[in-house]
């Protein structure tokens, strides 16, 4: 009679069980980099494990697993490995895993794959979505931030790499500088890396010493050696990604925020709930309510009062769409740029 | 396991030994024993290790995925290895065939699959070649370490590449080029997979070089030439001619690595083309005692390693770097042993 | 704009000292890559074993809170690793580069594991203070060269300081005779009486401690910081700089001050406004590298033996001064390097 008893106890726990794992929604996560990197990776990770909250408050159990700090060409073999398990969502979070994104659609036309920053084909699978942020919008404001607050009329971008994605960012900050006061300086520095924080701090000292008071770090991890420079000689430093002041709070005005992390939870619930039109580019800018500033508090009394107001003013604007921050792709744009036309 | 100081005949040099079975069992017994304070399960990590190499189509495919460039990548190695010259440049050889592919598969006359794609085949086999003579002809006249200079040469054709894919050739969104033609697609050998038909050319290279190696003039003369150089020359051979052909062969070889990595997989050149394929190999042939027969196999083994390691961590949610030190590991065992000795 | 900094003598001061700065974690790996290769090891895993030292350095400096310590635990680390190398390719055999390849994936694994295992909750992001400056008293007063040389972190002056030291080592010691003569002829050597086998691990350990200090520069002297992939392909650069110094420490810093000045130089005409193309000057070190080993090969610096691996120890447990016996050497001993060079000069001359 027990055995009897445990028997049908553990047959009805082995149906419940797998009855639960049928309802469980697999979601994998595929960055560039760690997901605590305080930076671009785990910004993504964060949205996707908001998404799980949401989604668990609703009683769906979603289960996340991700794969960090792939190299591109293992990225497809990993996405691939995912979705021949039965995954349902797939996110690849990284400017360079497009091939790898498209070819698991294409292969799994069952598995929902979404992706960041545009494709180069124009013609894609019907599983397949691609969301992006209008980074340009963020770096405008900060851009204008940067023009207002230099003593001195010179700031410096340090970015990675000039691919159209990263560039967009700093033209869009020359942007926001010379519309502040065209008579500030500035340069474009590219150190060509994510991680080697000692060639930030090489090209920050580099732009310090070129008299530059103002320095846009947009390097991922990198940017902390960026901050170390900054530190050390007084300067200010506008960080990328996310509310990074708390890594340098007496140098870092503030941080550009991208909200990817908003998007991609906003996306894996839609995917969820069927809701993601086919061929439709989830492209999102400060007016749908995606990218934003993250002031870093001990810099109040820092910021002039006119410069804040200003960025203030600009910030709203760009997300009343009253100013229209181009998306310029090529190092060198922004210096041409007629800035009579951002105003609509 | 070895004694140096015997003179032993020079087959048995080659000869396979059971030693790398052991060790590798050993290695992965010790390995399982430092997972163990993480609280994993060695023996079902070892299971997800194989079932993610051979448990399924896909993961089979990915697995003949993985091990098509760097059997052809330890051919060319084995192939200089064998005349004495230390090429360790497939890395960047196999690079310039990529690079050689994509230029010839832009397809700018509009050549047909079937022409277009042994054009470029042939166009990588070249500019491997020819990335392979320049370390050859500094070696042949100005003994140049070929070390150093196949080293140097890796980051060149790095260099190169990184240039071509930012510049002339750049698509305009991401580090990538432009794509090439669809004409120059090779074709998928088993569906539902990414398997393409390269893996059918590295299999018939592997025939062809074993062959080339033991049954051919040139291949008699490599070999003779690879264990005593003065020997050779004193019996007429022309050394340096055979020396600087079978660098070009060799580069040849991992061009062709690059054309398939091309044509089968990426249809365009992508950034960070190659994780370490050109030194993987190398590690392929010293396992294989520079057989170019059980390179095959120890391709196979090595690709399995990779790709199983990577789903058993996508499995078990280790961190990645977990999966380098577990094969890092495996590999120093195997090296330790002096199952990977070149001599 | 171009005349001004042409002529500006702060620019230049600020230039020197970023040169020093940025070579000084390259030549320390150098130094000890030198070692290691004049004694007829090839070690391309030093890229790895500067990670180890930079987590090593900034894990031990995190604790204990001391960064003198951190460094001289990255050093002894790297000089772990240096043996686990020489192990493997002195004692059994295997192929240098193979082995090099494969410890840098291990170390890589190693560094990210030892950091993400001890940081796991990263909500505090572990930093650690960087070395201080140390303004030399006096000398760093001078207008120019006060602050183009004399104010670094100590970490710059200890590596600089180390070249005459290394050179003396190499070139005036009769362990520095030993060393180099195991690296041009290990046969010879030991029918001389040389351990080739302590020397070759000794110059593994030497090698290895040195990519540890490397590592630690970049961690505890200049960051502050652990990251993966930190070390940015330094110890490449520092296998190309070894070689195009000739395996001579004074010409190996001024190849690393070289590098160092090349890569100040760029970022600053960045920081100036004027773009220039990337690609060219990241392929200097490698060309100039293969320029100078074509024309300097047949010179007496050139350690003839790298990479070569010698009968191992218990093959020839004989006593010292017992004359090594004729044959077993040849074809594996003697090195296809001597072999082909003998023969191609023979050919020349024929």
């Amino acid at each position: 009679m027990r055995m009897l008893s445990t028997f049908a106890l553990a047959a009805t726990a082995i149906v419940c069980v797998s009855a639960a794992q049928a309802a469980e929604l697999k979601v994998a996560y595929i960055p560039c980099g760690n997901v605590n990197d305080k930076s671009w990776s785990e910004n993504g990770y964060l949205g996707l494990l908001d998404a799980q909250k949401t989604l668990a408050a609703s009683g769906t159990t979603m289960k996340l697993d991700y794969t960090e700090s792939q190299p591109a060409s293992k990225v497809e073999a990993a996405a691939r490995d995912y979705a021949s398990r039965g995954y349902d969502i797939i996110d690849l979070h990284c400017g360079t895993f497009a091939d790898a994104a498209l070819n698991v659609a294409r292969a799994f036309p069952k598995t929902k794959v979404i992706y960041v920053t545009a494709p180069p084909e124009t013609k894609w699978p019907p599983n397949f979505w691609y969301y992006d942020i209008a980074q340009q919008e963020g770096q405008f404001a900060a851009g204008v931030l940067a023009g207002l607050t230099t003593k001195v009329g010179r700031v410096a971008a340090i970015a990675s790499f000039d691919f159209p994605a990263m560039s967009r960012q700093v033209e869009g900050f020359i942007l926001g500088v010379r519309y502040a006061n065209p008579a500030v300086k500035y340069s474009r520095t590219y150190i060509g890396t994510w991680d080697d924080a000692a060639k930030a701090k090489e090209a920050a000292l580099a732009a310090v010493d070129a008299g530059a008071d103002v320095l846009l770090a947009d390097t991922d991890q990198a940017a902390r050696g960026a901050f170390s420079a900054a530190e050390a000689n007084n300067v200010y430093v506008v960080a990328t990604y996310a509310d990074q002041a708390s890594l340098a709070p007496k140098s870092i005005l503030g941080s550009v925020l991208y909200d990817y992390g908003a998007l991609e939870k906003q996306m894996v619930l839609n995917a969820v709930a069927g809701k993601l039109e086919e061929g439709k580019a989830y492209y999102m800018g400060m007016a749908d309510g995606f990218g934003g500033w993250a002031p870093n508090p001990a810099m109040k009394t820092v910021i002039p009062a006119e410069a804040q107001a200003k960025f203030d003013t600009v910030l709203a604007d760009i997300k009343s769409r009253r100013i229209k921050v181009p998306e310029l792709t090529k190092p060198g744009d922004a210096d041409k740029f007629d800035l009579s036309t951002l105003n609509k | 396991m070895i004694d140096g100081a015997t003179q032993s005949p020079a087959w048995s040099r080659w000869k396979i030994s059971v030693g790398p079975v052991a060790i590798i069992v050993v290695a992965f017994v010790v390995a399982g024993v430092f997972l163990l304070p993480f609280g994993i399960n060695p023996l079902s990590v070892y299971g997800d290790i194989i079932v993610g190499s051979f448990g399924s189509v896909n993961a089979l495919s990915e697995t003949l995925l993985f091990m098509t460039p760097i059997l052809l990548t330890a051919l060319a190695t084995i192939i200089s290895f064998r005349c004495g010259m230390w090429n360790v440049g497939a890395d960047g050889q196999l690079y310039l065939g990529a690079i050689a592919a994509v230029g010839l598969g832009f397809d700018a006359i509009g050549l047909p699959s079937f022409v277009l794609l042994p054009v470029m085949a042939v166009g990588a086999f070249v500019a491997g070649g020819a990335w392979a003579a320049v370390p050859a002809f500094l070696r042949i006249y100005f003994n140049a370490n070929e070390i150093i200079v196949t080293i140097m040469m890796n980051f060149l054709a790095l260099i190169l590449a990184a240039y071509l894919i930012s510049g002339p050739w750049a698509s305009g969104t991401e580090p990538v080029s432009s794509p090439i033609s669809p004409e120059g697609i090779l074709p998928i050998i088993i569906p539902g997979g990414r398997l393409h038909a390269n893996f059918l050319i590295a299999l018939a290279v592997a025939g062809l070089v074993a062959f080339m190696l033991d049954r051919t003039v040139l291949g008699y003369r490599i070999r003779v030439i690879g264990q005593n150089a003065r020997a050779a020359r004193v019996a007429g051979m022309p050394v340096e001619r055979v020396i600087f052909l079978s660098f070009v062969l060799s580069g040849g070889i991992a061009g062709l690595a690059g054309f398939g990595e091309i044509a089968g997989i990426h249809h365009k050149l992508p950034d960070g083309l190659s994780p370490g394929y050109g030194f993987t190999g190398i590690a392929v042939a010293l396992l294989a005692n520079l057989n170019p027969i059980w390179s095959v196999v120890s391709a196979l083994f090595l690709a399995a390693l990779n790709i199983g390691a990577d789903a058993m961590q996508r499995r078990v949610g280790v961190p990645v770097s977990f999966v380098w030190v577990i094969e890092g590991f495996i590999l120093l065992a195997l090296l330790g042993s002096g199952a990977l000795r070149r001599a | 704009m171009t005349s001004i900094w042409l002529v500006d003598l702060t620019f230049l001061a600020t230039l020197v000292a970023a040169s020093f700065r940025i070579a000084t974690p390259i030549l320390f790996a150098a130094l000890g890559e030198a070692v290691a290769e004049s004694a007829g090891i090839l070690n391309v895993g030093i890229e790895g074993m500067m990670a180890i030292g930079a987590v090593t350095g900034f894990l031990v400096s995190f604790s204990t809170g001391g960064q003198w310590l951190g460094f001289a635990a990255a050093f002894l680390a790297g000089g772990v690793a240096g043996l686990v190398f020489g192990y493997v390719t002195v004692e059994r055999g295997a192929d240098h580069v193979v082995t090099g390849i494969v410890l840098n994936i291990f170390c890589f694994g190693l560094a990210s594991l030892a950091f993400k295992g001890l940081f796991t909750r990263a909500s505090e992001v572990p930093e650690i203070k960087v070395m201080p400056i140390w303004r030399i008293p006096w000398l760093s007063q001078i207008d120019f060269f006060g602050r183009a040389l004399f104010s670094q972190t100590p970490a710059v002056y200890i590596a600089f300081g180390l070249v005459p030291v290394f050179w003396f080592l190499l070139f005036r010691t009769q362990w520095g005779l030993r060393v180099r003569s195991t690296g041009e002829n290990p046969a010879a050597a030991e029918s001389a009486g040389i351990n080739v086998w302590n020397i070759r691990l000794g110059a593994c350990a030497i090698g290895g401690a040195m990519a540890g200090a490397a590592g630690a520069t970049l961690a505890i002297a200049q960051l502050g910081l652990y990251l993966d992939n930190m070390t940015g392909g330094r110890g490449f650069i520092a296998l190309a700089l070894v070689v195009f110094g000739g395996w001579n420490p004074w010409r190996i810093a001024g190849a690393a001050l070289l590098f160092g000045g090349a890569e100040a130089l760029q970022l600053r005409i960045q920081a100036i406004g004027v773009a220039i193309p990337h690609a060219i000057l990241l392929a200097v070190p490698y060309a100039l590298t293969i320029v100078v080993i074509a024309a300097f090969a047949g010179k007496a610096s050139y350690p003839a033996a790298m990479n070569t691996p010698y009968p191992r120890r218990s093959a020839a447990k004989r006593p010292i001064g017992e004359a090594a016996p004729k044959k077993p050497y040849a074809p594996n001993a003697q090195t296809a390097e001597t072999q082909a060079r003998s023969t191609l000069e023979e050919g020349a001359g024929s």
